[in-house]
């Protein structure tokens, strides 16, 4: 029953990596690309805790969440939104 | 015929021997969930009783592997000298601080309720990193995001006294520093470069690991400092053209 568990939630999550990975890549306003590649990171920590990589999905959760956004967000902001006029000033 | 043609004909070639080759090599993988490497079978056999940890990829970091992991070390300190090197000779000198900027209450509280939570539980990932999954690396952003949260929650100057600059450097260079003495001590020793030279102690306790402990908290230390200055940077960059904006308007 577990392993079944197991399964489905690694189906799921994978799925979720390749919609979500092909997601980061088609996005182009750079804001919410960079809530796609967070939610990106958030499908791979699932597959790696579900794979039983628990210290490979400690390290993918810290970068995805903390450490890539809060160097782009300033980036995208200092830039104006990185060129991407719907999102300039507005939002911060 | 057009040049569009003529490259559709030079690529769906291509293409096509990538797709197969591609085809053919997934076709010849092991079955999902199959394989263990040999290398992981002897970790899984060895560790335990050669190093006394309960977490091996710790105990593959910090002392099978501790070369690796050393240059990786190099590799972040590096890119995070550069930044900051980078940033601070464009950055302009100004007298006066600047402003906070204002946020919500629950920004506040749950900001402010959140930072001691998420630094105690980065310090508890660094610390039982070779016990439980865990580490240096990823305990050392986490517990950076403590501080982080500190200044969303609070005020940009409060970020500014909890990560004073000459401390962070201080502290990113002795963690990188930090590294090689300890493999310079497996040298002493007379051994070779970062050789467990250390006492054992028992598995599953704090004091246990030798020299993986102490690689675990320099390279805790070191990754702890290098994220905060990054952000450090990258929010002092942010701020002032957010200051600048405000002035113009």
């Amino acid at each position: 029953m577990t392993s079944t568990w197991t399964t489905v939630l690694q189906a799921v999550a994978l799925t979720l990596v390749l919609v979500l990975g092909v997601a980061t890549v088609c996005i182009r306003s750079p804001l919410r690309q960079l809530v796609a590649f967070s939610m990106f990171g958030l499908s791979l920590v699932v597959a790696f805790t579900t794979l039983m990589a628990a210290d490979v999905a400690i390290a993918e959760a810290a970068v995805s969440a903390i450490a890539v956004p809060m160097v782009l967000l300033p980036v995208i902001y200092k830039t104006g939104g990185g060129g991407d006029r719907s999102h300039d000033r507005g939002n911060r | 015929m057009s040049r569009t043609t003529w490259r559709a004909v030079l690529l769906v070639p291509g293409l096509a021997v990538v797709l197969g080759m591609l085809v053919w090599a997934f076709a010849g993988l092991p079955g999902f969930g199959d394989r263990v490497g040999d290398y992981g079978r002897l970790i899984n056999q060895l560790a335990q009783s050669q190093r006394h940890v309960t977490n091996f990829v710790t105990a593959v970091m910090f002392d099978y592997r501790g070369i690796d992991t050393m240059v990786e070390e190099f590799i972040l300190f590096t890119s995070v000298t550069g930044v900051a090197l980078l940033l601070r000779s464009t950055r302009e000198v100004d007298e006066n601080p600047p402003h906070d900027v204002v946020t919500s209450d629950a920004v506040r509280t749950a900001g402010g309720a959140l930072a001691p939570v998420l630094l105690l539980f980065g310090l508890w990932t660094i610390a039982f990193g070779y016990i439980t999954p865990g580490g240096g690396f990823q305990g050392g952003v986490l517990a950076s995001a403590g501080a982080l949260l500190l200044w969303l929650a609070g005020s940009y100057r409060i970020f500014q006294r909890s990560a004073p600059e000459t401390l962070l450097d201080a502290a990113e260079g002795l963690g990188a520093a930090g590294y090689v003495a300890v493999g310079l001590l497996g040298m002493a020793a007379g051994g070779a470069f970062l050789t467990n030279t250390l006492g054992l102690g028992s598995a599953g306790t704090l004091a246990s690991g030798g020299t993986i402990a102490a690689l675990n908290w320099v390279a805790g230390v070191e990754v702890t400092a290098a994220f905060l200055l990054l952000y450090r940077e990258f929010t002092q960059e942010y701020i002032e053209t957010f200051r600048r904006a405000e002035a113009r308007a």
